[in-house]
Parts: C-alpha cells; sequence; structure tokens
C-alpha cells in the first residue's frame, strides 16, 4: 500500500537562516547547508495526517524537494525524523525538538530550477516513528535537516508551500499493512455483502474498536444449537476448526478374473493419479457374488473357494488386488472396484 | 434460510442433487477431529495390538494407513496384502479399533528380522 503526500499550507515547512522563519514570516523558498559564516541552515518538514496504522511494515519511503533556482553549490546533509508521536507544526523553531535514531545522508551538488530531488530511502526513519507507543495513523511525521560537512556559503533553496504549493515537499510511503487490520477488512466486507449469513457467522474480528474477538474462522452450527457457544463439532454443520476430506475423483476398475480349479492366483490392475504423495483413498468392491459394493476383504466363493480384495497407494497410482483360492469349481468373474481419492497427503 | 455452492456449471437456484453442491448448509460436513502419526517396532514373527490415547471422549470413526519401513506404497487397515506379487510386504495392518479412550492397531510382522510400521490415521465425527 502507498501513503503520499504534499504539504498542505506554509507552517509545515520552515528554515533557520539566522533566525527561525515559517508560516506568514516563509516567503518562496527555504533551504539547507551553510552560510558565509558557517552557521547551519537548516529546515523542518511536517507531513500532517499520515495515515499509516501503527504496526506496518515500512517497505521504502522518499522525501521530495523541487528546486527554487539555478546555481552551482555542494551540500552535505542528513535528513532526521521528528521523534514525536505526533509533531507540532513549525510555530516554533523545532531544532530542540527529539530526533530519531535512525538518519540518511542527503549529499547534493548543483541546482537546476524546477527539477525535483528524491532523497535517499528513509524508510528506517519512518518505521522509527511509527513504531512508538503513541503512534496513531492519522498523526503527523516531521523531519529536520542538519548540516553533515558543508563548506561555508553552500545552500540549497527549495520551493516553499508559499511559492509554489505544486512543488511543495512531497512525501511518498509504501509499506505492508499488519495482518489483524486485513482480517479486519475482510470482516466487514463480509458483513456488507452477505448480510443474509450474518446470524450464523462469528467475525474474524482482532481490532479492538470492533465487536470482542471471539475466533478466527467461519462456524455454522445445526438447527437448534447456539453458534456462538457449542463446541461439539457433531453440532455444527461446518467449522473451520476442522479439516475435512478435499475430494480429488472417483470411478470404477474392472478386473477381470480367469479361474483354474485347485488354483491360487494374484491378479492386479491400477489406476494412476500421478498427485505425487500418498493419498487418502477409499475402496469397494463388488463381484458376480455379491449384490452391492463392499469394503475390501475376504469372501467366500463356495466349495472351499475363496476372494480375497486389496487395495494400496503409490505416490503415482491406485493398485487393486485380487487373492484367491479357486477350490473345485472354478469361474470366471468380472470384479469391479469404486475408488474415490481425496487430496489429503497421509505424509507417509 | 441455506447457504449453497454449487459446482461450476450448475444452477445454485434450482439444483436438488447433493452431488451438484461444493457446499450446502442443509448438509452436514464429515469433520476431521483428529489426524496424527505413529511409528511401532514389529518384532520378528509376532502379531500385537498396539494403542494410542486419542482423548475425545467419544469412540470415533478411525481411519488408518500403513508404509512399511522399506517400502514405497501405502495400505489401508484389514489389507494383508503380504505376498501380494510386486510389493511382498512383511508387515500387514490386520485390523484398526477404537473405545472411548484409545485407538488399537493389530498389526503382524511375517518376517524373521523386526519391521518399523508408520501409521497415519484419521479420527472422524460420529454424525448424531
Amino acid at each position: 500500500m502507498q501513503f503520499t503526500e504534499r504539504i498542505p499550507n506554509n507552517w509545515e515547512n520552515g528554515y533557520w537562516a539566522g533566525s527561525w522563519a515559517s508560516g506568514d514570516d516563509l516567503y518562496s523558498s527555504f533551504g539547507m547547508g551553510k552560510n558565509y559564516y558557517g552557521n547551519d541552515n537548516y529546515c523542518g518538514i511536517r507531513f500532517p495526517n499520515v495515515s499509516i496504522p501503527k504496526g506496518s511494515t515500512i517497505t521504502s519511503a522518499y522525501l521530495k524537494l523541487t528546486d527554487e533556482e539555478t546555481k552551482s553549490c555542494t551540500v552535505h546533509a542528513k535528513i532526521f525524523g521528528i521523534d514525536e508521536d505526533n509533531t507540532a507544526d513549525f510555530h516554533s523553531d523545532p531544532i530542540g525538538r527529539s530526533k530519531t535514531s535512525a538518519s540518511v545522508d542527503w549529499d547534493q551538488v548543483n541546482q537546476v530550477v524546477n527539477t525535483e530531488r528524491t532523497s535517499a530511502d528513509i524508510k528506517a526513519i519512518i518505521q522509527e516513528i511509527i513504531d512508538r507507543a503513541g503512534w496513531s495513523s492519522g498523526n503527523s511525521i516531521g523531519f529536520i535537516s542538519q548540516d553533515d560537512g558543508t563548506s561555508n556559503d553552500n545552500i540549497l533553496r527549495f520551493w516553499s508551500y508559499y511559492g509554489a504549493s505544486a512543488k511543495a515537499p512531497y512525501l511518498e510511503i509504501n509499506y505492508s499493512p499488519p495482518s489483524n487490520l486485513i482480517t479486519k477488512d475482510l470482516s466487514y466486507k463480509v458483513r456488507r455483502s452477505m448480510p443474509v449469513i450474518t446470524k450464523l457467522l462469528r467475525y474474524c474480528i482482532t481490532d479492538q474498536e470492533l465487536l470482542p474477538v471471539v475466533f478466527n474462522g467461519i462456524k455454522i452450527s445445526k438447527d437448534g444449537h447456539d453458534v456462538r457457544n457449542t463446541k461439539n463439532p457433531n453440532n455444527l454443520k461446518i467449522s473451520s476448526d476442522y479439516n475435512t476430506l478435499k475430494y480429488f475423483l472417483n470411478d470404477t476398475h474392472q478386473i477381470h478374473v480367469s479361474e483354474d480349479e485347485y488354483t491360487l492366483y494374484n491378479v492386479t490392475g491400477y489406476i494412476e493419479h500421478n498427485l505425487g504423495y500418498f493419498p487418502f483413498a477409499e475402496v469397494y468392491v463388488k463381484d458376480d457374488l455379491m449384490s452391492a459394493y463392499n469394503p475390501l476383504g475376504r469372501f467366500q466363493a463356495g466349495s472351499g473357494a475363496s476372494r480375497s480384495y486389496f487395495f494400496y497407494v503409490t505416490t503415482t497410482r491406485l493398485y487393486f488386488i485380487i487373492n484367491g483360492w479357486t477350490g473345485s469349481s472354478a469361474v470366471d468373474f468380472d470384479a469391479d472396484f469404486y475408488y474415490k481419492i481425496f487430496k489429503n497427503n497421509l505424509g507417509l | 434460510m441455506i447457504l449453497a455452492l454449487t459446482k461450476n456449471g450448475i444452477d445454485v437456484k434450482t439444483a436438488t442433487d447433493p452431488n451438484d453442491f461444493i457446499y450446502h448448509s442443509d448438509y452436514n460436513t464429515f469433520k476431521i477431529i483428529g489426524n496424527d502419526t505413529e511409528d511401532f517396532t514389529i518384532p520378528a514373527n509376532s502379531t500385537a495390538i498396539y494403542t494410542v490415547e486419542h482423548g475425545l471422549l467419544i469412540v470415533p470413526l478411525v481411519k488408518a494407513f500403513m508404509r512399511e519401513d522399506t517400502k514405497n506404497a501405502v495400505v489401508t487397515q484389514n489389507n494383508s496384502i503380504v505376498d501380494v506379487v510386486g510389493l511382498s510386504c512383511y508387515l500387514s495392518l490386520d485390523a484398526v479399533g477404537a473405545d472411548y479412550t484409545q485407538l488399537k492397531f493389530t498389526i503382524t510382522n511375517h518376517d524373521s528380522s523386526s519391521h518399523v510400521a508408520h501409521i497415519r490415521y484419521w479420527l472422524f465425527e460420529v454424525p448424531l
């Protein structure tokens, strides 16, 4: 996400050049560098109403200033944040305000009027301020420059709000909001777009300004049960606290068996699933002696004969096995295996 | 009042076949209420019942799968597929059961060396 702002009035920038000037006392420009006598001509810039949620991660941030004149000079400066929860505007000189421990170098040479300059990444400064215990979204963020070895009589000048509001200082912050706020937003959308189920859902809300935290997920209870109180899974039609089988495919596979008298036999068939892991599977069988599909196992087949049906899975195939003894009454038959494969990984 | 979601191509307003729904709030879902793995070392030429406490205070439906230590195949309960052509397992998962406190796995080792049985079990709710 991105936050951008250009300062909205002339009290949001200020400049020390022998004395502090801001608001009505600051004219077309402000600057940074050293004057003829070797004094640090510093500036302050403040951005009000910075809507960055507390707990956000700043991924990058930049301060942009626009040259007010064209000239040759070299300035070595550092930019600090003002280490306050909600720094005030610049009716007064901010030099005594606490500075952030984070700073960035801003070394600049020469100026060309109306050229926009972009600072190095100031994300560490922004992060330090929004990580303050007292930070709230909508507070103000301020910056102050400090000389870092400029030779005397080298000063860069930038457009102030009064001089050219469209070229006044500009702030860009790119950030990732805290995950609990994303959750809050999703819950809000669910509530807005699906009012018919609001009675059945308990929202995933972790922000204290909305409803109390109940749990993170979705539950729908059976009739007669209060979804807010029941913990028995049997009283819930669906609950995101519990996993379910994830259907993959089902079909039938037929294996033909040719029998000879008094013979042991093994017959194998398979189908490909190609999931790459051992999946959860269920198999049933029906042969000429069965009236319905049965769980696999060992079955009598008359006259001392028996048939045993098995299956096993590999990471690519589902195998079907018929293992039998014909006894005295050999009969050719077909066995139909009905299988269901689920995407649940056995992890074995 | 229902919450229903049909498969692709099925009109949710007219569908009546439960198989056409990905989810339908009139039907219970078959919830997995437990899921874990256990390893048992089975002594040579022996059959034993191995138990695991499930802690649910109900008798759950249980489905178990077993992979033998050196095999790249998984069998399910009640499948004694030793000596099957192409697999030649030494272990059989003869039975799987449950009571109010424990899961019970009956495993036989048909070989003269010990083998490890890797078990994955799934416990399902028992709809009332």
